[in-house]
C-alpha cells in the first residue's frame, strides 16, 4: 500500500465497514411487512397497449361489394378482453384463424379511427381473393357475432412526426386502402395532425371501394383529399391511366413531403421506377408491408433447379419432435406448417417483424434478397423468419 | 402434462444473468433448461431491424472487457465459456465526451480518453491542479479491484481478527467501502471541477454521487480507463446469440415463446414451474433472472415467500427506469459533424441535482447518447449513421401516462432529447432521420416484464449497494431451491455484473446440489 487513505478518521473508518452489515439489517427489519407489491400502472400500460392476444367479436357486418365485407369488432369480454388496444393510425392486427385442420394468420389494417377503439370499435376490410384461402374462409364464414383471435396492434407503417413531413402524399390500391382510410379518418377526428393527399388507384371505379366514405371525409375535413385514378374507364373529375412520376408531382406541394405507399405487389411493381424517377430522399419513402410472398418462382433470384420440387422438414417444438412436414419449394416454411396444423407464432407475414423467428437446424432455404429483414447475428445463427423463407433441401427446424 | 425431473436446473430469464447461469451450470454438466417469455435471447441485450438499420437496444459499451484475452472479469468468464473468440468486438476510442454546466456556472465541454494516465494528464490540462488528486485516486481504483476480485472468492468475515488481516493488505478499501463517491473525493481533495468530471459515470449505475458506492463506482471507472472498452460489432444480440450457442453446445436446452408463470414449492422448497400454457415442469433448482418483485408477487403463493423476503423486497426502492431514441439518419457522421462515440449531456454536473430533474417527464433531457459508427464504422450503410440517445428516470413518472395519450408523449421525448443534443453539440440531426424508435419505461416493461420499466434493478442506495449487499448475501437466499441473477441481483446491473451474477447463482446452485446429495448419502 504506497498510501493511506482516511475518509473521517481510521477508527471510525473501520467501525463504519463492521457496521455495514448491521446497517443493511436494520434497514430491512424497520420495512413493513404487507405483501410484496407487484402492480405497476407503467406495466399495465404495456400489457393494455400490447396484450398478448385480442379476444374480439363480429359487432356488425357490412357488405361492401359482392366480394369484400367491413367487420367491425368489439371485445369478447366472456373471453377476458376488457378493452381494445390503442394503436397509431395505418397498424395491423394479426387474425388466427382454425380452417380446417389448418391454423393460418392473415395481417389486417385497421381502417378505422384509433378514436373509435376506444369506444370498443376496431374495423377491418377484407376481399375476397380468387384463390384467397383466408379471405374466402373470412368472407363466407363470419356473421354477426362469430368470436375471432387476434394479436395486438402492430406495424411501423404510421405517420411519424420528427421523421415524416406533415404533408403526405399516399398512393394506394383498393388493397392498401385501409391504411389511408384510418389516417383519413383520425385526420377528421383530429387524433392525426397531418395533410393527407390520398391517390386512389383502380382499374374502375367500382373497384375503388370506400370511396363513398373518402369523399364524405374530404368534403369535411379541409387537410385531406382524395384523387382517383382509374386505368380501364373514364370518370368524370377523375385522373384516367395509372399512378405516374408527373401526377404524383401534379397532386403534391410544392415544398417538402412524405410518399405513403400501400397495396397490391402490382401497384408496387407498377410504382417503384415512377418513385425513382422522383428523387426523393429514402426518408420520405415509406412503403406498407409487402405481404406474403405467393409466387417466389418469378423472383429473378429465385433457384431455377428446385422449382416444383418438395423437401421434408423436421419439426421440432418445446424441445420435442413434433412432425415431419411435406414443403414444396415455392410455399413458405410458415404456410407449409400452418397447413399440417402446428401452432408457430406469426404476424406481419412479410419477413419483417421477425415474430416467426425459428432456427434451422439442418437444411438449406431460400430467402428472397429484397425482404431478408433478419438480425446479422440470427443470418449467422442459422436464424430465419419462416414466413418469407423456401424450402431448398430436407431439413430440421426448431420453432418455439 | 408433467415432465418428471429431467432437468438439475430451470433458469427462469435468458437475459445475460440467466444465460450465463445456464450456460456455466451446464458446462459442469448439469441438464439445464433455460426458459424465456419473449423469442430471443438477451433481454435488454439484442437489436432490432427498422429499414436499412439494425439497432443496439441498450449496450453502450461493455465493463470489464478487454480485447486481450484473459483481461478483465467478464473477458475471463467469457473466455471460460469459450465464446470471446465467436464475437467479433469493436474497441470504443475514447472515454467519453461530457457536456454540462460547473457549479460556477461555466459550461462543460470535455473529451476524455481511456489509459489512466491519459485520463490524469486530460484532467490536468481541463483542471489543473488536479493530477495529484486523480494519481491517488486511480491508484486506490488499482488497489480496490484487487480487494473485490480477492473478496469474489473469501466471504468477509467480520471478527477482529479478520479484519486485522485484510487491514493490512486492503486497508484502503476497509476505509472507503462504507462511503459515497463524494464522501471519498473529499477526503482526497479532488478539486470540483475535477469530480464533476470524473463523476460522469455515474449514468451507468443511475444513483447520484452523494448516495453511490464509492466501491462500486472506482471498480467500474477503473475498469474502462484501465482497459478501454469494447462492443460486439454485431450489437449486443451477438453476444446473446454467443451464450445462448454455448449452452446448446453443452447440452443445455433454451425455449423461447416460454412464460413461467408460477413457481411450485413443497415443504418450503422449490418443487418445479408451471408454465403459462398449463404445462408443469417438476425441478429442485430454480434460478431467477426476473425480479425478485415479480417472482414474490406475481409467481409465488403467498404463504411461500419467506417473511425475510418480503420485508426485503419492501424496503427496497427501484432504481432508474429507462428511455431510449434510437436513430437511423440519412447522413455519415463526417457529414454530421459527429466525431465521439459516446456523450454524456446534463443540465448540471452535480449527480444529486441532475438526479432530481430526472424524476419527471417534462424537466428531463438529459442524456447518455451513443454514435454506434465511430466505434463501429460499417455498422449502417455508406452515408448513413446510428444514434441511439439513452436518458434516465429517476420515479415513477410514466406511470401518469395513459394509453390513449402515450404516443404523443413518446413523440415528444424524442423532440425533447433530440433539441437538447442539437444544443449542446451545435450538430443538426432532425432533418436527417430516416428511421427513429422511441423506447420508454413501458417499451421495457412491455419486453422484460420488469417491474415499472426499470432498467437497473433495485436502487443501489448507501444501505443497498454491492458492498452491503455481498456482505450479507447468504440471508438473501431465504428460500431453498430458489436464487436470483441478473440486474436484480448481488452485483447489481450492467452486462458484465449480470453475467457474473449468474456465473456465481450457477455455482452456488452446483453447491446446493452437492451438498444435499452428501446429506442424502449420510441419511
Amino acid at each position: 500500500m504506497k498510501h493511506k487513505v482516511v475518509v473521517r478518521s481510521t477508527l471510525k473508518d473501520i467501525r463504519n465497514f463492521t457496521n455495514i452489515p448491521e446497517l443493511r439489517k436494520g434497514v430491512i427489519e424497520e420495512a413493513p411487512e404487507t405483501p410484496v407489491n407487484g402492480n405497476f400502472a407503467v406495466n399495465s400500460t404495456a400489457n393494455f397497449l400490447h396484450p398478448s392476444v385480442q379476444y374480439l367479436k363480429i359487432k356488425q357486418v357490412a357488405e361492401i361489394n359482392r366480394n369484400t365485407r367491413a367487420y367491425i369488432f368489439e371485445p369478447n369480454t366472456a373471453r377476458g378482453t376488457a378493452k381494445l388496444a390503442y394503436f397509431r393510425p395505418g397498424q395491423c392486427i394479426s387474425i388466427t384463424l382454425q380452417v380446417g385442420n389448418a391454423i393460418v394468420t392473415r395481417p389486417y389494417t385497421l381502417c378505422s379511427s384509433p378514436l373509435r377503439s376506444v369506444d370498443d370499435e376496431y374495423m377491418i376490410i377484407v376481399s375476397k381473393k380468387p384463390d384467397g384461402f383466408a379471405s374466402q374462409f373470412i368472407v363466407n364464414n363470419w356473421r354477426k357475432g362469430t368470436e375471432i383471435t387476434a394479436s395486438a396492434p402492430f406495424g411501423n407503417f404510421h405517420y411519424q412526426p420528427l421523421r415524416d413531413s406533415k404533408s403526405i402524399v399516399a398512393v394506394c390500391d383498393y388493397q392498401g386502402i385501409s391504411a389511408f382510410l384510418s389516417m383519413a379518418e383520425s385526420i377528421a377526428d383530429k387524433t392525426l395532425n397531418a395533410d393527407l393527399t390520398l391517390i386512389y388507384s383502380a382499374r374502375k371505379q367500382n373497384e375503388a371501394i370506400m370511396s363513398q366514405r373518402l369523399d364524405e371525409l374530404a368534403e369535411t375535413t379541409a387537410n385531406f383529399r382524395v384523387i382517383y385514378v382509374f386505368s380501364d374507364e373514364h370518370v368524370f373529375k377523375c385522373e384516367r391511366g395509372f399512378v405516374t412520376k408527373s401526377l404524383i408531382e401534379k397532386y403534391a406541394p410544392i415544398s417538402k413531403y412524405s410518399l405513403f405507399v400501400c397495396g397490391s405487389n402490382t401497384l408496387y411493381n407498377r410504382i417503384i421506377p415512377q418513385i425513382a424517377e422522383l428523387k426523393l430522399e429514402n426518408k420520405f419513402i415509406r412503403f406498407g408491408l409487402n405481404g406474403q410472398i405467393d409466387n417466389p418462382e418469378n423472383l429473378s433470384d429465385f433457384p431455377p433447379e428446385a422449382i416444383g420440387k418438395t423437401f421434408l422438414c423436421k419439426v421440432i417444438k418445446n424441445g420435442k419432435f413434433s412432425k415431419t412436414v411435406p414443403c414444396s419449394s415455392t410455399e413458405s416454411l410458415l404456410v407449409a406448417l400452418e397447413r399440417e396444423g402446428i401452432e408457430t407464432p406469426s404476424l406481419c407475414r412479410s419477413g419483417e417483424c421477425g415474430f416467426c423467428r425459428a432456427k434451422l437446424l439442418k437444411g438449406n432455404v431460400f430467402i428472397p434478397s429484397g425482404i431478408d429483414m433478419r438480425r446479422l447475428a440470427d443470418s449467422s445463427h442459422g436464424i430465419i423468419h419462416p414466413c418469407c423463407s423456401f424450402p431448398m433441401s430436407d431439413m430440421t427446424l426448431v420453432i418455439n | 402434462m408433467t415432465h418428471k425431473n429431467n432437468y438439475d436446473i430451470i433458469v427462469i430469464g435468458a437475459g445475460c444473468g440467466g444465460l450465463s447461469a445456464a450456460v456455466c451450470a451446464a458446462k459442469e454438466g448439469k441438464k439445464v433448461l433455460l426458459l424465456e417469455r419473449h423469442n430471443t435471447p438477451g433481454g435488454f441485450s439484442t437489436s432490432f431491424v427498422r429499414g436499412r438499420f439494425e439497432f443496439e437496444t441498450s449496450l453502450h459499451e461493455l465493463c470489464r472487457f478487454s480485447t486481450e484475452a484473459g483481461l478483465g472479469e467478464l473477458r475471463q468468464i467469457f473466455d471460460f465459456m469459450g465464446i470471446s473468440d465467436k464475437i467479433k468486438w469493436s474497441p470504443v476510442p475514447d472515454a467519453f465526451r461530457l457536456l454540462s454546466k460547473s457549479y460556477d456556472g461555466s459550461p462543460i465541454d470535455v473529451t476524455m480518453p481511456f489509459g489512466q494516465d491519459n485520463f490524469i494528464n486530460t484532467m490536468e490540462e481541463y483542471v489543473p491542479g488536479s493530477k495529484e488528486s486523480m494519481t491517488r485516486l486511480f491508484m486506490l481504483g488499482d488497489e480496490i479491484e484487487a480487494a473485490i476480485e480477492y473478496f469474489a472468492s473469501n466471504e468477509i468475515k467480520i471478527s477482529l481478527k479478520e479484519i486485522h488481516n485484510i487491514m493490512k493488505k486492503y486497508g484502503n478499501f476497509v476505509k472507503t467501502a462504507p462511503y459515497s463517491v463524494n464522501e471519498v473525493l473529499d477526503a482526497l481533495k479532488v478539486p470540483q471541477k475535477a469530480r464533476e468530471i470524473f463523476n460522469a459515470y455515474w449514468w451507468y449505475l443511475g444513483i447520484d454521487c452523494d448516495r453511490l458506492s464509492f466501491t462500486h463506482y472506482i471498480c467500474m471507472v477503473n475498469s474502462y480507463i484501465r482497459l478501454g472498452s469494447v462492443i460486439p460489432t454485431y450489437r449486443s444480440h451477438e453476444m446473446s446469440m454467443a451464450l445462448a450457442g454455448a449452452l446448446e453446445d453443452y447440452n443445455g436446452e433454451i425455449r423461447y415463446n416460454s412464460h413461467v408463470s408460477r413457481i411450485l414449492f413443497k415443504d418450503g422448497e422449490a418443487c418445479g414451474v408451471v408454465m403459462k400454457n398449463g404445462e408443469k415442469i417438476d425441478c429442485n433448482h430454480i434460478i431467477c433472472n426476473c425480479s425478485p418483485t415479480t417472482v414474490y408477487s406475481k409467481m409465488m403463493k403467498k404463504s411461500d415467500v419467506p417473511l425475510s423476503a418480503v420485508k426485503r423486497t419492501n424496503a427496497r426502492t427501484f432504481g432508474a427506469r429507462g428511455a431510449c431514441v434510437y436513430l437511423g439518419l440519412n447522413r455519415s457522421p463526417e457529414e454530421l459533424g459527429i466525431k465521439d462515440y459516446s456523450f454524456f449531456i446534463t443540465d448540471t454536473a452535480d449527480s444529486a441535482s441532475q438526479f432530481a430533474l430526472m424524476k419527471t417527464i417534462d424537466t428531463n433531457s438529459s442524456q447518455a447518447t451513443v454514435c454506434l459508427n465511430i466505434a463501429n464504422p460499417d455498422c449502417s450503410p455508406e452515408g448513413t449513421t446510428i444514434m441511439c440517445m439513452t436518458t434516465l428516470y429517476t420515479d415513477n413518472c410514466w406511470a401518469d401516462v395513459t394509453p390513449e395519450g402515450y404516443f404523443d408523449e413518446k413523440d415528444m421525448l424524442a423532440a425533447r432529447l433530440i433539441a437538447k443534443f442539437e444544443e449542446a453539440t451545435g450538430i443538426t440531426i432532425h432533418k436527417y432521420i430516416e428511421e427513429i424508435e422511441v423506447a420508454t419505461p413501458v417499451t421495457f416493461a412491455r419486453y422484460t416484464n420488469t417491474p415499472q420499466g426499470c432498467i437497473y434493478g433495485y436502487l443501489g442506495d448507501d444501505w443497498d449497494s454491492v458492498v452491503p449487499r455481498f456482505m450479507t448475501e447468504a440471508l438473501d437466499c431465504d428460500t431453498k431451491g430458489l436464487r436470483f441473477c441478473g440486474g436484480w441481483g448481488t452485483q447489481l446491473s450492467g452486462i458484465n455484473s449480470a453475467v457474473a451474477s449468474g456465473r456465481n447463482a450457477a455455482y452456488a446452485t452446483l453447491g446446493d446440489i452437492e451438498n444435499e446429495r452428501s446429506a442424502q448419502n449420510e441419511a
